[in-house]
């Protein structure tokens, strides 16, 4: 290597030194030699775009989400199903003995014990009629209704009194027990949508 | 053009794209602020639709007290609801909706018959506060008890009812 070339390369080298003390990489990726050098700054500002990219995507995803996500609303409320349990238990039957006319749950209980109504017409039978009538009014089910099916079980201990199915049972479901103060008796209603 | 000159355009340049970036993003995110809002407001009305059709028929305006025995939950006086809904005027921002109405379920009235005072209670519907019918509305079911006469003999009779509020 000449002195003359030499002292040239020093003067760049000192050049860049000092360019250097401004800028962390240098602007260009040649020197003024017209020789490449190691320059990371281009490669350094695109991994902070791809990085600034990401994360305003990700920002943004998470704003879709928020504003696609919606509360669905139940087709059956669990209120409707408990409710509707009392207020069965409470309906005015057909079936009359020597105080009036007597709730249904009333006949459940003389059911149970296989009495009769004054009528002479079975207590159970008066029992199944009204409660398989109440729910087809009541739980209107099909393809293109909400509910899709339901299930009535009353029992007393393992015996069962009374069962009703109807429509499909799926794996949406509200369900409601109502216990009869009495011989353990137990009403329970599943309604499937 | 002189490098400085270059560096401050690109300058200018970026600085307008910022800008624009941080007004569209700020617009995307009032509107989606915005649209949560109505849409909360809504959700807002649907529970409270639901709250209300579940207590209202416990409340004293509806509720059969001890009328019907003792021991009635969810069992609303079809007489005192009729006298009610002569005086709904009254009570138009009471509960604070616009339709609230009982629709008697079992027995089957085939026909829908609204009730009033010469149809009651061979009726079917007692529509208690009618404003604008639609919207969202929520449905609970309830006892309607009235008394009856079987051969001059007063009886309780208990029906199955469902009880409908309404938002428009």
């Amino acid at each position: 290597m000449t002195s003359a070339k030499s002292q040239k390369l020093w003067l760049v080298i000192v050049k860049m030194g000092k360019n250097n003390a401004r800028r962390a990489t240098p602007a260009s990726t040649r020197n003024e030699l017209n020789n490449f050098v190691s320059c990371k700054r281009s490669q350094e500002e695109m991994v902070g775009f791809a990085m600034i990219v990401i994360i305003v995507a990700v920002i943004i995803l998470i704003f879709i989400n928020f504003s696609i996500r919606k509360e669905v609303k139940e087709p059956v409320e669990s209120y409707e199903v408990e409710n509707f349990i009392q207020v069965v238990l409470q309906y005015t039957s057909e079936c009359e003995d020597y105080m009036g006319y007597l709730p249904l749950q009333k006949v459940i209980i003389k059911c149970n014990d296989y009495e009769k109504c004054l009528d002479g017409k079975e207590a159970c039978e008066v029992l199944n009629e009204t409660l398989t009538q109440i729910t087809e009014e009541g739980w209107k089910f099909g393809n293109n209704s909400l509910t899709k099916g339901y299930y009535l079980n009353i029992t007393d201990g393992e015996k069962t009194i009374l069962f009703l199915e109807r429509g499909n049972t799926t794996s949406n479901y509200k369900g409601a027990t109502q216990i009869l103060g009495k011989d353990n008796l137990q009403v329970k209603f599943t309604s499937y949508y | 053009m002189k490098h400085g000159q270059v560096k401050i355009q690109q300058m200018a340049f970026m600085l307008i794209a910022v800008t624009l970036f941080l007004a569209l993003v700020l617009i995307f995110i009032l509107v989606i602020k915005f649209s949560g809002l109505k849409e909360g407001a809504r959700e807002l009305e649907e529970r409270n639709a639901m709250l209300l059709v579940s207590r209202l028929a416990n409340s004293p305006e509806f509720s059969c007290e001890e009328s019907f025995g003792k021991n009635k939950i969810n069992c609303i006086d079809a007489d005192k609801l009729m006298m009610l809904k002569e005086n709904a005027g009254k009570y138009e921002d009471f509960w604070g909706v616009p339709n609230i109405e009982v629709r008697k379920i079992f027995p089957k009235i085939e026909s829908e018959k609204i009730c009033t005072l010469n149809s009651y209670p061979d009726c079917n519907i007692i529509r208690l506060l009618s404003k604008n019918v639609g919207g969202f509305d929520a449905s609970n079911f309830v006892i309607l008890c009235r008394k009856d006469t079987y051969e001059g003999e007063p009886y309780d009779k208990c029906e199955i009812a469902k009880i409908m509020v309404s938002y428009s």
